[in-house]
């Protein structure tokens, strides 16, 4: 008798363990510090038990829709250079970063120290809970659902018992908001998009930045022209 | 206590307790196969059991840990995570030890995750080529069929006729999840289906119904798809009883059918309420958009059935006992085989009181003409289509149409002209078959090859007794009877292969075929003169043949790059034509070569804005209409004849329009223009006696000419939280025409129309919608002015939402037909809708007419006349109606 519940339990593992699939996809909103002009995309997460992957459609290629119900629509494809974050558990995310038109492909601890606050809010029909977290320069306010247990989100965001639905910043640059979600019973592999890249760390990446920016502070365009990086993107990338 | 010393103390005491009482709770996590790393572990307060209080994740070895914030008595800890079931522990007593282990031993998910999709709402959204449309943001609860909810979507309007167009663009296709139910019968599912069952409403631009050319042919189409709701089951329907006093009743059942292999509606439906859920209209001259589509194949009627026509709404003025029932049922046998069958039956009884009193001043001459008139027309519609679809592969597909209407109309009248009574009888059959067949074979990604084989017949023979009639010769006004019968036949055969072929930005059309018309009319007018002796003869005859071949060939060529599309085309036809004249013994023959090009530029310089030029020449052959020249007797005061003429019709057309859509912001705005320049034309010469009107249509090679100008503009104010609608339209009409013994006239028509609404959309429970319209319009004869008019329409409607499932709102019309003379009216309507708590059963009380209006009267001026008109209403009424929901 215990040989076959156990067998069960084999078996039934064998047919269900591991097998959802979660798909959000989020409405990305970036102000750029200097210009104040403002950016909107889609951006897309899927997530298995084991990993997760952000794709930003700066491409504008993807729809947003997850089956598209009209069939053969035919666009044309442009080739994907959308930057994408992936992980797996508590291990750094992999993505791709740019400096100067360069890019590198850049494996992040991005580790967060969320404050679980009381309030509480739905989002897409979930409760979710509020979260704050500083990273790097700007503070934030996530929401994330505890009834969805794919321990995921948006960009680098990541760290607390339950979906990432909404990460917003407090002084307004940066927000992301889930539209759209799906959770699905079927299995589907999530591979590392920079798998075969050469990876570089957070730390040399920052590096790397610090170098260009000081080159073109004391790079001279002739007559006085000048150019220079900003400090700060999403993240503050020169400290003072 | 308040020293600086009992600070510390009440400090050290503090912090001595807490050290003692933050409790660790730790533990290992693990499954079948060993330690778990990397799940997360929830801790709750059991006060608050539906917040997170804290949470600790495993680490590489399955091991957790959390010093809990605060002291509290117990905790409840959850592992919850996808490929576990999840468990939940309760640990009470927690002040007893500081360090509490707790293990977790996890088995494998046997119950499924819940499959979840979920979406943010958006009114709008836009994704290509198409536009989709979230009904709820746009309903005041009042809507009942489709057609009301469209009428509210931006972008989207409804025609008198129920035509739908978007962006000013007339719908090509009305699809029900994706399938064509209904062809250009859509109204009777605009109209009847349940604005309940619509879940989306889509808008797809440069649709193309085949779809193995889509890619290969700009279209310029759009076509329309309604999302149904998905309930568990695939039966839905409703039924609707209403009775009101006196005497007036509205019945309705629908029912919708949806599932993979089949989609069907049905619906039968009697009313005497002024509804009219067909897709035919007998009570005015407005085409259907199955007539417009099929114009060129349909043969006029020349003898007058009535007028029903009214500048009021439908509602109030038609006078109905409205019997339809359709069904219209698609099946897939396969995915490469499906059948559709329409079927429906209409029968309608309609009835009026018309008056009219016309002035007329011509050349100084005065005279007036009053006439009543009481009417009773009697239309049946049978009417059958079928259609079938083999798609024989990927690349070739095969298609049958076909469809067969057939109508009798009896129309009685008694008239009253200048004194003279008279009784109207005429009876008209019209049978109308077309049949198609149609191949596409996609060659490859680049190129496709149509061909297409069309047959019609339209067959409408009427007949016209007028007791006592008017004598045709002589010294009397009045005979014994006249009697008139007309008869057209047309018979039209098509053969038509076009090639298409794509190359990068550039698209390429052939088309070439070979067209036939065969048409015949019959006419004969007698006098039966009152001392039993008849009247007639060749000038009151017609017997007449009239063929028209033409094989034709084209070119069209598309070229389509970023923001920039430009179209040109070229048809050529060659016109061999033949009109035996076979009771004047007149034969005339000929040919001729017609070259039509059209070209069309677009620049879209957003995906918001879009500027289009086009122009266009056109000769259009003559039409059967005008080329007979025995006398016809179209009613009992009127006759109609023609100088027949071979020449073409020359028409130059130019179009200039500006479009900005931005649905994100819910803001329209659009401007066109239009100008028509027509070389020739046909020109009316009246002939007006007190008795008779004549009308006799020649061609003369002088032009008309007609511009208008139309802005429309749509916005929606968030901070009012109100929609603006503005719509205006200025035209300016130059034509000639005869009147008696005049020469030829300069006749000029300038009108102005406009029109604002404002609908709120507030989240109280009242809600408002006004709408205003003015026209303007003034006739001036030879550059001087004669005739001017202006109307003023108002109607304000208020919705308020009693209680969820209670719905009241009542419009107030306000009409000025003519403000000079201040003849206003005001109508007033009141509707009382309740819904049922499981939303099966709905009650309402309908209120129509209720400032009790007997009569409606307007002013019509031409050039040479001013009409007072008026006609009667439809009674006030209180209808009271049940209806039932439905779902197997």
């Amino acid at each position: 008798m215990k040989k076959t519940a156990f067998f069960l339990f084999f078996f039934c593992n064998l047919l269900f363990a591991q097998k959802s699939t979660l798909s959000v996809v989020y409405e990305e909103t970036m102000v750029v510090d200097v210009t104040k002009y403002t950016t909107t995309i889609n951006g897309f997460l899927v997530a298995n038990n084991e990993a997760s992957l952000y794709e930003e459609d700066f491409m504008k290629i993807k729809s947003d829709t997850f089956d598209d119900g009209e069939g053969n629509t035919s666009v044309t494809v442009k080739t994907n250079r959308n930057p994408k974050f992936y992980r797996t558990a508590n291990s750094p995310v992999t993505y791709l970063g740019n400096i100067k038109m360069r890019d590198f492909v850049v494996s992040d601890d991005a580790k967060f120290n969320w404050n679980i606050a009381e309030e509480q809010k739905e989002i897409l029909g979930y409760t979710c809970q509020k979260a704050t977290a500083e990273f790097r320069g700007r503070v934030y306010v996530a929401y994330f659902a505890p009834k969805l247990q794919f321990n995921a989100g948006p960009w680098k965001f990541n760290g607390l018992p339950g979906t990432i639905l909404e990460v917003k910043s407090q002084d307004g640059a940066f927000s992301m908001t889930a539209k759209k979600l799906e959770v699905k019973n079927t299995a589907t592999t999530i591979t590392n998009p920079y798998k075969d890249a050469k990876i570089i760390s957070y730390a040399e990446f920052k590096n790397i930045y610090k170098t260009k920016y000081e080159e073109m502070l004391s790079m001279n365009y002739g007559d006085g022209v000048k150019a220079s990086m900003p400090k700060r993107q999403i993240e503050t990338m020169i400290e003072d | 206590m308040n020293t600086p010393g009992s600070k510390l103390f009440l400090l050290i005491i503090l912090l001595f307790f807490s050290t003692l009482h933050a409790q660790v709770i730790q533990g290992t996590v693990s499954d079948m196969s060993g330690t778990v790393p990397f799940v997360s572990v929830i801790f709750k307060d059991p006060a608050k059991p539906g917040l997170i209080y804290q949470y600790a994740t495993t680490d590489e070895k399955g091991w957790y840990e959390i010093r809990l914030k605060t002291a509290i008595d117990s905790v409840i800890i959850e592992l919850d995570n996808i490929a576990y079931e999840p468990q939940i522990k309760t640990v009470g007593n927690l002040q007893a030890k500081k360090t509490h282990t707790l293990d977790f031993i996890l088995l494998p998910r046997i119950t499924e995750i819940k499959e979840v999709v979920v979406e943010a709402r958006k009114p709008i959204r836009v994704k290509n080529d198409t536009v989709t449309y979230d009904p709820e943001f746009f309903k005041d609860g009042t809507e009942r069929v489709v057609e009301d909810l469209i009428r509210k979507l931006p972008g989207m309007t409804v025609g008198e006729n129920g035509e739908i167009k978007f962006k000013g663009k007339t719908i090509k296709k009305f699809l029900l999840d994706g399938d064509d139910l209904f062809d250009s019968q859509y109204t009777i599912g605009s109209k009847n289906i349940s604005v309940d069952m619509v879940e989306k409403v889509q808008a797809v631009e440069n649709y193309n119904e085949n779809s193995l050319l889509k890619g290969l042919q700009d279209t310029d189409d759009v076509g329309l798809n309604l999302v149904l709701k998905k309930g568990k089951t695939d039966f839905s329907g409703n039924a609707n009883v209403g009775y009101g006093i006196e005497d007036k009743y509205d019945l309705t059942a629908t029912t919708l059918a949806v599932n993979s292999k089949i989609k069907g509606f049905g619906i039968a439906s009697y009313n005497n309420i002024g509804k009219n859920p067909s897709p035919y209209y007998f009570d005015s001259e407005m085409l259907t958009v199955e007539q417009i589509r099929e114009d060129k194949y349909l043969v006029p009627q020349l003898l007058y059935q009535g007028s029903f026509y009214s500048q009021l709404q439908d509602k109030f003025h038609r006078i109905n006992n409205n019997f339809y029932t359709s069904i219209n049922t698609l099946y897939k046998f396969s995915p490469k085989i499906s059948a559709k069958v329409n079927a429906g039956v209409y029968a309608d009884r309609l009835t009026r009181q018309n008056r009219t009193f016309t002035e007329y001043n011509i050349g100084g001459q005065e005279f007036t003409i009053t006439e009543a008139e009481g009417l009773r027309k009697k239309p049946t519609i049978y009417n059958g289509a079928l259609q079938l679809i083999y798609k024989v592969s990927d690349s070739l597909n095969l298609e049958y149409n076909g469809k067969t209407h057939y109508e009798e109309t009896g129309f009685r009248s008694h008239s009253n002209n200048n004194g003279i009574a008279q009784q109207n009888n005429v009876n008209t059959t019209n049978l109308f078959t077309k049949h198609n067949v149609n191949l596409t074979r996609r060659i490859n990604k680049n190129s496709a090859f149509t061909a297409l084989a069309h047959y019609s017949l339209n067959r409408a023979p009427q007949d016209f007794l007028l007791f006592p009639g008017l004598a045709l010769e002589g010294n009397n006004v009045i005979s014994l009877q006249n009697n008139q019968s007309s008869r057209f036949d047309k018979e039209n055969v098509r053969l038509n292969l076009e090639y298409f072929i794509k190359h990068e930005n550039s698209k390429l059309q052939f088309t070439g075929g070979y067209n036939s018309f065969k048409t015949n009319f019959n006419s004969l007018l007698t006098s039966v003169n009152n001392d039993g002796s008849t009247t007639t003869g060749a000038d009151y005859r017609n017997d007449l043949k009239y063929n028209v071949s033409m094989p034709y060939a084209g070119a069209g060529y598309s070229y389509l790059k970023n923001k920039f599309s430009a179209s040109a085309s070229l048809l050529s036809q060659v016109y061999n034509f033949e009109l035996d004249d076979r009771v004047r013994q007149l034969k005339d023959k000929g040919d001729d070569i017609v070259l039509s090009p059209l070209i069309r530029i677009l620049y879209n310089f957003s995906n918001k804005t879009s500027v289009t030029a086009g122009y266009s020449y056109n000769e259009i052959m003559p039409d059967e209409r005008n080329l007979f020249r025995g006398i016809v007797q179209s009613g009992y005061r009127s006759f109609v004849n023609n100088e027949p003429d071979f020449r073409f019709l020359k028409t130059h057309t130019y179009t200039l329009d500006y479009k900005y859509n931005d649905f994100f912001n819910l803001t329209n705005f659009s401007v066109s223009f239009r100008h028509n320049y027509r070389k020739n034309n046909y020109f009316t010469r009246n002939v007006i006696t007190p008795n008779i009107t004549v009308m006799t249509s020649f061609l003369l090679e002088t032009g008309n000419k007609d511009y208008s100008l139309g802005l429309n503009a749509e916005k929606h104010l968030s901070f009012l939280k109100t929609t603006v609608q503005f719509n205006s339209n200025y035209g300016i009409t130059k034509s000639r025409n005869i009147v008696n013994d005049s020469d030829l006239r300069d006749i000029e028509n300038r009108f102005i129309y406009l029109s604002l609404t404002e609908r709120t959309g507030f989240k109280s429970n009242l809600n408002f919608e006004n709408k205003t319209t003015f026209l303007l319009n003034t006739f001036l004869l030879d550059n001087k002015e004669q005739n001017t008019f202006r109307s003023v329409n108002n109607a304000f409607k208020s919705v308020y939402k009693v209680a969820e499932n209670i719905n009241a709102n009542a419009v107030l019309n306000f009409i000025s037909p003519d403000l000079s003379i201040g003849n206003n009216y005001w109508f007033l309507d009141a509707e009382l809708q309740f819904l049922s708590k499981n939303k099966k059963f709905n009650y309402s009380v309908i209120a129509r007419n209720l400032t009790n209006n007997k009569t409606f009267e307007t002013v019509n001026v031409s050039d040479f006349s001013r009409s007072t008109s008026s006609h009667n209403l439809l009674d006030r009424f209180v209808l009271v109606s049940v209806g039932f929901n439905f779902k197997d």
